[in-house]
């Protein structure tokens, strides 16, 4: 199974140029899509989902033209929305039972424990008699999940899946997704770099429409090996060091700033080096496009 | 902090684009209403001007009410609710602000904005009625007192007692549902109290208990006249004040109760919302998902349409406002049942077909539900914010539409169900159990099931195309209006608007009759309308999340796949060749005019026609000789006959003007004189000939005219198809045949088409009564005085021919039945001719052979019907003069027409009439009077026939009322009398306020209905009552004696009224003024009743009135004239049952406008009253009673 994303562009009535010339290459496995808020991670899931037109470029799957022979790939897709809702005045095992009929799955008795194994898979089978309006945000982003999995989705878009989980349900939904990956393609895209960490074997960066880069996170990180430098400030410098070196990353450790800072050697005393992680990654991304922009 | 919140509340809403449109739309709607001609908000009727202070203040209540009962309730409702829906609530609540300000501040803030949106009426209504397009005539000088009057104290009020209702409901519900309802539950109350108002007794209730204030105004001023509906403003006094009091504080209540049961707190939720119940948490298990067969293709995607609209239906039947709705809509029905189809207080039998008319009260509200629904189902995934899930499933694009359209097409389907269940359960509850399952779903499911779905699919095209909720319902707003103005357009053809070709009426004699195929081909016509707007739904509704314009256009071009292109277009061929067909049918076989076109024809006629043949003599019709071969199957009938014609003038006539029949139908194939002749001139488009006679017809000298003529009925007519003519019931008279001279019935007779055809705007609606030319041709007309007449009908052979004469011979010929009738004596030139399959009813009364030819199944009324023929034949012959015939047959004829006429010995009577009634005990039995009141026609228009000038009905309408009432009066008493007279008043009452052109004394009147019967009633009843029935009968059959059969001279009014006043005592005489010649009218009432208790153990009654007279000029504008007349006083002791009894009943002397009257009875008096049975025409009949007190001595 593969994926080609080929200079995928879209630009919104209103102007905002949501993806440039976007091209990706994505196989079995699990993708993660990592992008701050706004910067076209679900345009770019809504057009693989069927939902939306792209102005130019083109989407294969496996010989399929998934801008045009739409009916085709929503045989094969499993897709959760970022948001969405459901029928509050019914309940999960029902509103699952009709979505699997209009997956296709015709027959009773298979439907049947279609259903029944994907609300255990879920965790919702205890509950899956009450009314969806009663369920609460974990529960309702696991129900999301169940119902992109009928039918054996070998094209799987999830959009944010993890916004609004406590750390358990988290978890739990990390295992399932993991799951998932062995057989399908699974997109996820997410602004959280933990999710991506934890279980991707492939990612992209995205900002403002473009893509970053495209490559293994561990080889991403192997990438900064040696190149991120920490150090405790006072907040009052905060904006000379941002100034005088590429501060990637700050954040709050018992009140005062830490930050990182992308440097082949040491900036200066009191930076030590550190071992990067995904959040280096991403930041030094972001940051080089960020400066990139000003520059242009 | 009351100001705060105020003046927060005003900002927000100053913000709002809504309040600007809440105006806007107000302003538009009355400024319509006002300067649109087309469009009528309750405006002005007749003389009254378009913006008399009533009519303003009436339609500033219906549209302020009516209308803006909606606009209120999102206004009101939402202050409260408006918080909980953001989610802002905490944010308010925990604030340092007190419940109190909250409350109080937001209610005054929404209250000012509401106060300003409805300033729009009076602003609408101003500057629409200085338009300067309008008619001067119909409009009043501006005064802004009469649109600022109503604002201020009947708006305000009404938007006060609302805002408060709203307020509370919406603060307390905190639901946004009960804001949408609350508008249409109010409205539905509303017309449920509307209900009440039919039963005479609870007026002053109904006035009292409208929250609107629309009825008490319409009971209010009532009765008055022309020239006070145009000067006066409705005064904030008597029930007017009380109402308004009533609801405002009502209104305050609610404000007042919800302050009280307010919490101003968030965590307690709403009124009615349920606890969440905690969940039981169990380890996730390691599963397996099951492989799964996909398969995809038709039948799966059958069973996806069967399963989701399931689903939709599901949905819409679940929610509260669809409950709501159809709960209030199977309400009213019910109500509605209780006093179905009253005549006089008396109802008719629950038949399956008025129960369909019933329920077809339930339309508005199925328009509502598919309107709302619509939208809400096209809308529902992305309300849910599912659309994204349901985007991306493996279906094709129409099974989404499908569903939803099938969904709402199974809830429409149950619906109906429910309503024929409601209809039967009325049926069973009035104890009638012939009930016919075949009717109720004929026009259920066929009629008004596919008129639903059609426009079903309408709504969802408009929404779908729209895409936006609200422009959706808006839109389908403006639809219905541009149809309306399409029909002001010309363009009123039915294929042009949407829906139309009904299935007509339903009649148990003629069942569905000839309205299938054309009702079929109508609705397979729109059927394919919609498939198309379908087709177009599919490809263009919204699938995922590209809402452009352009992206959709360029979806729906991929999506117009092969299946999709072949569906559409075969709709497409469906509806251009039915539309063909219905256009040869309706334009080609038939011929079509609209509205335009028939006055245009109309008004040339007179132009053209007037001037030339207006006044030329023509000879008279003295016999008629006819074969009339009658094809019920076919819906044909052919002529053969001819006239003598016979000039009995005093000049030569060379000119024979001849007047086919106006009806396209029919044509007359052959017209041939039996003297030279040629035929001069022709004027094809009025079917008009003019023939010149070689040798003119000298006086005294006759013609013979034959001629023949076919009623051809050829496939189907746009609308208004003859229902003369029909499978069983055929009843049509000798206007099928052709006419002498030029024909002043032709003539436009409203004031507007003649103004609108340059014709001179005046014509008087009758000649004077002693207009020569008047008082020398009978009401028929001027083609004949009597004729000699002989006819041999021929029709199939289950049914019966009938026309006037005896039957001499009955055969059968080649499978058709002939009947050939002889009248042995002149009749006038008034003839029908009826055929049927009927059950015949004999009787014989003085060797006179009675005869009522009647559906089978109608035997209800049969008995009562028999009985007043021959009570009726007994008190006319023995009061008024012999019977002339010696047979009278009543015929019963469809209910397309419902009226009942008496042609020499027949007397065809409308199914709708006298044969499906449930008469009770108490009740006034309407078929045995209508049938006295056609027999007493054989005496007054057949044996008294009466010139046409004015007062003409007098001499036939009032004396047939009169002669009935003496026959009802014997029958069953007085008091059934009464409850007849007061319905006869109360409609005289009304008739008068919605004259059109002038009101006149009843010797005068013409052709006005209120006077002739109803006020002819009333006057008559009071007439006998003064010089006695005796006196009055005695005039009756002096008049008789010297006018009956006369064909030199015919009646007047002013020879009736001398015959009238030969009876009267001279202290009397000036009643006959009173009654017949003027307008003359009293405004009695009782002030005070006290009684005191005397040493005999006797009751002293003391009774203070207020008595006026008032003399009316032809405009209703009145004056007091000093009043010296003999009234009833009359003393109730309570009766046993409800009903009181009259205990003393005299005529006194009233000379004076305030009287005290002393009167000694035997038993306790109950209620005292001048006047109290209403005997005379009085202004406002209900408060001539007072009960009486016991006065501390």
């Amino acid at each position: 199974m593969k994926l080609s994303i080929n200079n995928l562009s879209k630009t919104y009535p209103n102007g905002t140029q949501a993806l440039k010339s976007v091209s990706l290459e994505i196989s079995t496995g699990m993708f993660g899509l990592l992008g701050p808020n706004g910067a076209g991670k679900s345009s770019l899931m809504r057009t693989l989902a069927t939902l939306q037109e792209a102005d130019t470029g083109e989407v294969t799957l496996e010989g399929l033209d998934v801008l045009k022979q739409k009916d085709e790939v929503r045989k094969i897709l499993g897709y959760l929305p970022q948001e969405f809702g459901v029928y509050p005045k019914v309940s999960a095992e029902l509103l699952l039972d009709h979505l699997a009929v209009l997956k296709g799955i015709t027959q009773k008795g298979e439907r049947k424990e279609l259903v029944k194994a994907l609300l255990q898979k879920t965790n919702l089978y205890h509950v899956r008699k009450k009314n969806l309006g009663g369920y609460s945000g974990g529960m309702r982003q696991r129900f999301g999940i169940a119902q992109a999995l009928l039918s054996n989705p070998k094209l799987i878009i999830v959009d944010e899946p993890t916004a609004g989980l406590d750390p358990a349900e988290r978890n739990r939904f990390h295992n399932l997704l993991a799951e998932l990956g062995e057989q399908a393609i699974v997109i996820l895209s997410t602004h959280i770099v933990d999710d991506v960490k934890e279980l991707c074997t492939d990612m992209a960066i995205i900002n403002e429409g473009t893509i970053l880069t495209q490559e293994h996170p561990l080889h991403a990180i192997g990438k900064l090996e040696g190149k991120v430098w920490k150090k405790r400030i006072e907040k009052a410098d905060l904006d000379t060091y941002k100034t005088a070196y590429q501060v990637i990353s700050d954040k709050l450790i018992s009140g005062k700033p830490e930050i990182h800072v992308l440097s082949d050697v040491q900036p200066e005393d009191g930076f030590s080096p550190v071992a990067p992680d995904l959040e280096d990654v991403y930041f030094s991304f972001i940051f080089a496009h960020k400066k990139e922009a000003v520059a242009g | 902090m009351l100001l705060n919140v105020l003046s927060f509340e005003l900002k927000y809403r100053a913000t709002r684009p809504a309040t600007y449109i809440y105006f806007a739309i107000l302003l538009l709607l009355s400024f319509a209403g006002m300067a649109v001609e087309d469009i009528v908000v309750g405006g002005g009727v007749g003389q009254v001007k378009q913006n008399a202070p009533t009519v303003i203040t009436t339609m500033t209540l219906l549209l302020g009410s009516i209308i803006g009962i909606f606009i209120v309730s999102a206004v009101m409702g939402v202050p409260v609710l408006r918080d909980f829906e953001h989610k802002t609530e905490s944010m308010m609540f925990t604030t340092r602000m007190k419940k109190g300000p909250y409350l109080f501040g937001r209610f005054l803030g929404s209250f000012s904005v509401l106060l300003f949106i409805s300033l729009g009426i009076p602003l609408g209504l101003m500057i629409g009625s200085v338009m300067p397009w309008l008619d001067a005539d119909k409009f009043l000088p501006f005064n802004a007192w009469h649109f600022i009057q109503p604002y201020l104290f009947f708006l305000v009020p009404n938007m006060l007692f609302m805002g408060c209702l709203f307020f509370s409901f919406g603060a307390l519900t905190r639901k946004l549902l009960f804001v949408y309802v609350q508008g249409i539950a109010l409205l539905a109350l509303w017309i449920v109290a509307g209900n009440l108002l039919r039963d005479l007794e609870s007026k002053t209730i109904a006035a009292l208990l409208d929250p609107f204030g629309l009825r008490t105004v319409s009971i209010f001023t009532q009765y008055w006249t022309i020239e006070e509906q145009n000067t006066q403003v409705v005064p904030l006094v008597g029930m007017i004040f009380q109402n308004r009091l009533i609801w405002v504080t009502v209104g305050v209540a609610s404000l007042l109760l919800t302050y009280l049961a307010f919490n101003f707190n968030v965590v307690k939720g709403s009124l009615f919302k349920k606890r969440k119940a905690s969940i039981r948490k169990t380890p996730a298990a390691e599963i397996a998902i099951p492989a799964t067969t996909q398969k995809l293709g038709i039948s799966t995607y059958i069973k996806q349409v069967v399963n989701l609209s399931g689903l939709y239906a599901r949905e819409v039947v679940r929610s509260v406002p669809f409950i709501a709705i159809t709960a209030i809509g199977i309400f009213i029905l019910i109500t509605n049942s209780l006093n179905m189809n009253q005549v006089y207080g008396t109802s008719a039998l629950p038949t399956t077909y008025s129960m369909v008319e019933l329920l077809n009260g339930f339309n508005l509200f199925f328009l509502i539900i598919i309107v709302f629904y619509s939208g809400e189902l096209i809308w529902r995934e992305r309300d849910l914010k599912m659309n994204q899930i349901y985007d991306t499933l493996p279906v094709p694009n129409f099974v989404g539409l499908s569903s939803k359209f099938l969904g709402m097409g199974f809830v429409l389907f149950v619906m109906l169900l429910l309503l024929m269940l409601v209809g039967v359960s009325i049926q069973a509850s009035k104890g009638f159990f012939d009930i016919q399952f075949g009717v109720y779903l004929g026009y259920l499911y066929g009629e008004t099931y596919p008129g639903l779905l059609s426009f079903t699919l309408l709504a969802f095209f408009i929404h779908v195309l729209a895409n936006q909720k609200f422009l959706g319902h808006a839109l389908i707003v403006i639809f219905f209006i541009s149809t309306l103005v399409l029909d002001q357009l010309g363009l009123e053809h039915n294929l042009l608007q949407f829906n139309s070709g009904g299935l007509g009426r339903f009649s148990d004699m003629n069942t569905y009759g000839h309205y299938v195929p054309s009702f079929s081909w109508f609705q397979t016509y729109w059927f394919a309308f919609v498939g198309i707007l379908f087709a177009l739904a599919v490809s263009f509704s919204v699938r995922g999340t590209d809402l452009v314009l352009k992206t959709r256009v360029k979806l729906a071009k991929q999506r117009f796949t092969r299946p999709l292109l072949i569906f559409g277009l075969s709709t497409l061929i469906l509806f251009v060749s039915s539309g063909f067909y219905i256009f040869y049918n309706t334009n080609i076989l038939n011929e079509y005019r609209n509205s335009d076109q028939v006055e245009e024809l109309r008004a040339a006629y007179e132009k053209t026609l007037k001037p030339l043949y207006g006044d030329a003599i023509q000879p008279k019709i003295t016999e008629t000789y006819l074969e009339v071969d009658v094809f019920p199957e076919r819906r044909d009938f052919n002529t053969r006959g001819f006239f003598v014609l016979k000039n009995k003038s005093i000049q030569s006539i060379s000119e024979i003007l001849i007047q086919h029949p106006s009806d396209d139908q029919l044509e007359v194939t052959s017209l041939v004189f039996d003297r030279e002749y040629v035929l001069d001139t022709t004027y094809e488009d009025f079917g008009f000939e003019v023939y010149k006679l070689t040798q003119p017809l000298t006086p005294g000298d006759s013609v013979v005219m034959n001629f023949a003529c076919e009623f051809v009925t050829k496939g189907f007519v746009e609308s208004g198809s003859n229902t003369n003519v029909v499978y069983n019931g055929t009843f049509f008279t000798n206007t099928y045949f052709p006419s002498l001279g030029y024909s002043r019935d032709q003539e436009l007779s409203r004031k507007d088409d003649r103004k609108d055809q340059g014709l001179p705007a005046e014509r008087d609606r009758m000649l004077d009564r002693d207009d020569p030319k008047g008082y020398t041709q009978n009401l028929i007309g001027d083609d004949a005085d009597r004729i000699k007449f002989e006819i041999i009908m021929s029709t199939s052979a289950d049914q019966v021919a009938i026309a006037p004469g005896y039957l001499q011979k009955e055969w059968e010929k080649d499978g058709r039945r002939y009947f050939h009738y002889k009248m042995d004596q002149p009749i006038l030139n008034f003839y029908a001719m009826v055929s049927g399959r009927y059950e015949v009813m004999r009787d014989e009364i003085d060797s006179i052979k009675l005869e009522i030819y009647h559906h089978p199944a109608h035997t209800y009324n049969l008995e009562s019907m028999m009985n007043s023929m021959k009570k009726s034949l007994a008190y006319f012959s023995e009061n008024f003069s012999p019977y002339q015939y010696r047979q009278l047959r009543i015929i019963e004829f469809p209910r397309y027409r419902s009226f009942a006429q008496s042609f020499a010995n027949t007397v065809p009577f409308s199914e709708a009439m006298g044969f499906v009634l449930d008469v009770g005990e108490d009740d006034v039995d309407f078929g045995f009077e209508v049938t006295a009141h056609e027999i007493a026609h054989q005496w007054w228009a057949h044996q008294v026939t009466e010139a046409k000038v004015k007062g003409n009905g007098m001499l036939s309408e009032t004396m047939a009322q009169y002669s009935s009432l003496m026959v009802l009066k014997q029958e069953f008493g007085p008091e059934i009398m009464q409850k007849f007279l007061k319905y006869e008043l109360d409609r005289y009452l009304s008739g008068r306020s919605r004259e059109t052109k002038k009101e006149m004394p009843l010797a005068e009147e013409e052709q006005q209905s209120y006077i002739r019967y109803r006020k002819g009633a009333v006057v008559m009843y009071a007439f006998q009552d003064y010089i006695s029935e005796d006196s009055v009968n005695i005039a009756l059959s002096r008049c008789i004696e010297d006018w009956a059969y006369r064909e030199d001279r015919y009646i007047t009014t002013l020879e009736l009224l001398n015959y009238f006043r030969e009876v009267t005592p001279d202290s009397l005489q000036h009643i006959i003024t009173d009654m017949f010649e003027t307008i003359t009218l009293y405004e009695n009432r009782a002030e005070s009743g006290t009684y005191t208790t005397t040493d005999e153990g006797k009751y002293l009654v003391n009774l203070e009135t207020k008595c006026q007279k008032y003399r009316a000029d032809s405009l209703g504008k009145e004056s007091i004239i000093p009043i010296n007349d003999w009234i009833d006083v009359g003393v109730y002791a309570k009766g046993s049952d409800s009903k009181d009894s009259l205990i003393y009943l005299q005529k006194h002397k009233v000379d004076q406008e305030e009287m005290t009257f002393s009167i000694e009875v035997e038993t306790t008096p109950y209620k005292v009253g001048i006047d109290p049975i209403n005997k005379l025409i009085d202004r406002t009949p209900k408060d001539n009673v007072v009960s009486v007190k016991e006065k501390d001595s």
